[in-house]
């Protein structure tokens, strides 16, 4: 290897330090979920506590199975929904020409920019209407349409589905539909762990929506239901963080295989100005 | 037209039908209904009552409206630079090829980003705890403070606090973008620049960052547009702690998210009022993105 130069090594430096900040926290959850609330608030902890048998007792004494298997039936929902309902739109954008294509297609990149905070107020008047207040059923559908997702879709099914391998099958009698779920969709795979990993982390993490839509311990997701576990005299925050560790735990998992896949996946669309 | 030519005409429209049919649902419908909602008064149980522009004009004078206003441009002054140059600086370094292990650092600097904002609220009120947090236990034992800063007890420190937090969320995920635009760059380009003589400092300034640009742009836009959004740390930075603020000491951390909150799901449910604050924002919003867009794109035509 070449020899480095100073300016590598304060480089490297860097990246340490910054890299330290953004661990330290996250290392900070997992120890903290080790020790007893109280001394969660005396000074700095590197090493685990003892008290991590007594925080699961307390994590058990509330349903805490129940809220993990509301989340993992939203986000894993949700995941699927989404990223077919995306390759869908994403094949019409790359590979079809229609008419309005180009203004729908605008609207798709506006939209991502549109937050979906500001329809909030008619957005949970619509879920009483449709009698979908306390049902998972607003967790799963309205995210399933994502912008992001159709964008991303689009440049990745323009760039990897050969045309003529769509004419040929057109020519031995495919219809359109089996063409999707035949022919596209196996070409779309790399994408769907890419763009899947999202959809789930952005579901598995969300806390807005399911806040104003459910009022039902029995439904609660992860972030929801641990905000349940109260103390004497305030909430146990160490068998709350505890919770939020095991929570946190599938998403790590997940990343850590797919990380490399991840940031491959979106670099080999290369966003486009 | 054959059967087979017509299908393949409809297709396309038979394909984006799913989306277009559930953000039509659950997006578009609710932003265009919140319209008509602001320009009542409603609140829960009874009836809408058309009120006209009433609402807006309570918005105007509401001095809370004002504090989420310049808290937002605040946190936008606070957080955008600072998550640009860390993410900038990471994405060159882990593409530079002069850093060893860039898988694990790649991946220690995603973390807090798929951290639960829950999580993320929880333990940071647990290390900056006034008494006995880490965070002031180390300053004090490298000399930096005297007292004990009560930073999620005063307006100044908990604006910093909620920037911390957002910029430590936010900054890997910023850095995948920059790595994603980074690798899209032409070797060419460097290529080139190399045998002029340029520096890598040159090269990063005349080459990387010019042709960033337009990841510059989207990232700038979207982090700006998530100022106002900011709501789940904060909420549980001063409500997890046992004692229930809305939005802070002295309303120092209180966003437009969070305004909209309280006024309708939150201590009251006056959802014309909440409506109305939703949509000054919107156009405000609109317009700093839009004016952030035009000068951004300036300096490019030129």
């Amino acid at each position: 290897m070449r020899q480095r130069s100073l300016a590598d090594w304060i480089g490297l430096a860097v990246m340490l330090v910054i890299s330290l900040a953004a661990f330290y926290p996250f290392y900070s959850m997992m120890i903290m979920s080790t020790y007893e609330s109280n001394e969660l608030y005396t000074g700095i902890k590197l090493l685990p506590g003892s008290y991590l048998g007594e925080n699961l007792k307390t994590l058990f004494s509330i349903d805490f199975l129940a809220f993990y298997k509301n989340s993992l039936i939203v986000a894993l929902s949700t995941t699927v929904l989404g990223v077919l309902v995306s390759a869908a739109a994403g094949f019409a954008f790359g590979k079809y020409e229609f008419r309005f294509k180009k203004t729908l297609f605008v609207m798709v990149l506006v939209t991502m920019m549109i937050p979906m905070q500001f329809g909030i107020v008619a957005f949970v008047l619509e879920m009483r209407w449709l009698g979908w207040l306390n049902t998972l059923l607003p967790l799963i559908i309205p995210p399933a349409a994502n912008a992001f997702g159709v964008f991303w879709m689009t440049q990745f099914a323009r760039s990897t589905i050969p045309g003529e391998v769509l004419e040929s099958a057109r020519i031995d009698g495919c219809g359109e539909t089996g063409l999707f779920f035949k022919i596209v969709l196996p070409f779309l795979r790399p994408a769907f762990v890419t763009l899947g990993l999202l959809f789930f982390l952005w579901s598995w993490n969300s806390f807005f929506v399911p806040l104003i839509v459910l009022s039902k311990d029995s439904l609660y997701t992860i972030p929801l239901g641990i905000r349940g576990l109260a103390g004497q005299f305030r909430a146990d925050n160490a068998a709350q963080v505890l919770g939020l560790t095991l929570g946190t735990i599938p998403v790590l998992v997940f990343f850590s295989i797919f990380s490399k896949n991840l940031i491959e996946g979106l670099a080999s669309s290369a966003v486009k100005g | 037209m054959s059967r087979a030519a017509k299908e393949r005409r409809i297709a396309p429209y038979v394909f984006i039908s799913p989306f277009f049919l559930i953000f039509g649902a659950f997006s578009l419908f609710p932003i265009l209904f919140t319209l008509y909602i602001s320009l009542t008064d409603w609140s829960l149980g009874g009836a809408p009552q058309f009120i006209g522009f009433g609402n807006y004009a309570e918005v105007l004078q509401d001095s809370r409206f004002y504090d989420a206003l310049f808290n937002t441009v605040l946190f936008m002054i606070m957080i955008i630079p600072p998550q640009i140059i860390i993410a900038l600086f990471i994405s060159v370094l882990l593409t530079n090829g002069r850093v060893p292990l860039v898988g694990t650092f790649r991946l220690v600097n995603f973390l807090p980003y798929i951290t639960t904002s829950v999580a993320v609220g929880l333990i940071f009120g647990i290390l900056f705890d006034w008494n006995f947090g880490s965070v002031n236990v180390l300053l004090a034992k490298i000399g930096l403070i005297k007292e004990n800063v009560n930073w999620l007890g005063q307006p100044w420190p908990s604006r910093i606090v909620v920037s911390l937090v957002t910029v430590w969320k936010y900054f890997g995920y910023t850095a995948v973008m920059f790595l994603v635009g980074i690798s899209g760059i032409s070797r060419q380009l460097y290529e080139a620049a190399d045998l002029d003589g340029a520096s890598k400092m040159q090269q990063f300034r005349f080459v990387t960052l010019p042709m960033l640009r337009p990841v510059m742009v989207f990232v700038i836009l979207t982090t700006m547009i998530g100022c106002f959004q900011i709501f789940d740390e904060p909420y549980m930075l001063f409500t997890g702690m046992g004692a229930s603020v809305v939005g802070g000491p002295e309303g120092a951390a209180l966003t437009g998210t969070w305004l909209i909150y309280d006024n309708v799901f939150g201590s009251l449910s006056r959802f014309g009022y909440g409506s109305a604050i939703a949509y000054v924002l919107f156009l405000f919003i609109s317009m700093v993105s839009f004016v952030t867009f035009r000068l951004m794109n300036k300096g490019e035509d030129a």
